[in-house]
């Protein structure tokens, strides 16, 4: 009977420890902008819906978000963006799937920075390449949140540009991504 | 010739002059304004959630980049990092919802909206990731 007790009073206690410290965090509502620089002019454009889950025990990252969420500032080009070069209708979404490293073992329980090496692969227009980068995470009152930018080289993505209007859009644009996650309950 | 040349010169320069404005109007173009523009479908957020889960190409072919209004109950009203208010409607689909972005300059006393109260969003779709989401939002009936 006592040993009953206590292992349900052990089970209760990891059961209550593992939901407060949840190893995997979402965000539907992530922010990711890209800017193209050129001699002609800069573009840049947001998406404020994207979705991503980290997962703190098995140190894996997906990423996931629309390719017509990209708002731009002029009609025209959110247009020609999405029928031209990426083909949204084809290809609606651009996804990362990757592993971190960070650069010492992430405490969930206690404010900290972290600085984290991660590698993986990115899909744009149909089209998957390895990728690797760097990105901070910094856990604040229980809550997680995550920064990281790249380059992403257009021609890697089968993404043509027009010789008529190369001077407008950069052959690099830089991506930039923001989430601030929360608690992920199954 | 040359006479009529003197005479008319004013027409080719005009009409040079309304083409350069023309094009640079139209290259210079701001977003829809999705409050007065129409609506192509209109739907209930069950509808809209069913659709994209028993066929999501055919659904993207038929919403994709469309404005379209959407009538459901609040699930949650929240922020998004830019503090945009993020209102969710119900489709019955278990995890997944209709996540609409409002627009900046909807002056909604957001308080007022209370869950499970019925709405309805007018917004561009954009497609589905574990919810659908329509971006530029614009609740309909409230001001």
């Amino acid at each position: 009977m006592n040993i009953l007790k206590i292992s349900s009073v052990i089970t209760l206690l990891i059961g209550l420890t593992t939901s407060v410290f949840a190893q995997k965090f979402i965000t539907k509502n992530g922010h990711t902008s890209f800017y193209s620089e050129a001699p002609m002019e800069n573009i840049e454009a947001h998406n404020k819906e994207v979705l991503s889950i980290i997962d703190f025990e098995s140190n894996e990252i997906v990423t996931t978000m629309l390719m017509n969420g990209f708002q731009f500032k002029k009609s025209l080009m959110q247009e020609h963006f999405n029928e031209k070069y990426v083909e949204s209708d084809q290809f609606p979404k651009a996804t990362f799937k990757g592993k971190f490293t960070p650069n010492e073992t992430i405490d969930l329980s206690k404010d900290g920075n972290y600085e984290l090496a991660v590698t993986g692969t990115l899909t744009i227009h149909g089209v998957t390449k390895p990728i690797d980068t760097s990105a901070t995470i910094e856990v604040k009152d229980g809550a997680v949140s995550g920064k990281t930018n790249f380059n992403v080289k257009v021609e890697d993505y089968d993404i043509s540009i027009p010789k008529v209007v190369v001077e407008n859009i950069a052959e690099t644009v830089l991506v930039t991504s923001e989430f601030t996650y929360s608690p992920y309950s199954n | 010739m040359k006479k009529l040349i003197k005479k008319y010169w004013i027409i080719p320069v005009l009409l040079t002059i309304t083409l350069i404005g023309f094009s640079t109007y139209m290259y210079n173009k701001p977003r829809k304004n999705i409050i007065d523009a129409g609506a192509k479908y209109k739907v209930s957020s069950k509808k809209l959630f069913a659709d994209f889960e028993s066929n999501e190409n055919q659904a993207n072919k038929r919403y994709l980049n469309q404005v379209i209004e959407v009538a459901g109950s609040v699930k949650e009203v929240s922020k998004n990092q830019q503090g945009d208010f993020i209102v969710v409607l119900d489709s019955d689909g278990g995890f997944g919802t209709v996540r609409g972005t409002l627009i900046k300059n909807q002056k909604l006393e957001i308080d007022k909206i209370k869950e499970g109260e019925a709405i309805t969003l007018k917004g561009i779709c954009t497609g589905m990731l574990l919810d659908i989401i329509l971006v530029d939002c614009y609740v309909i009936g409230e001001t």
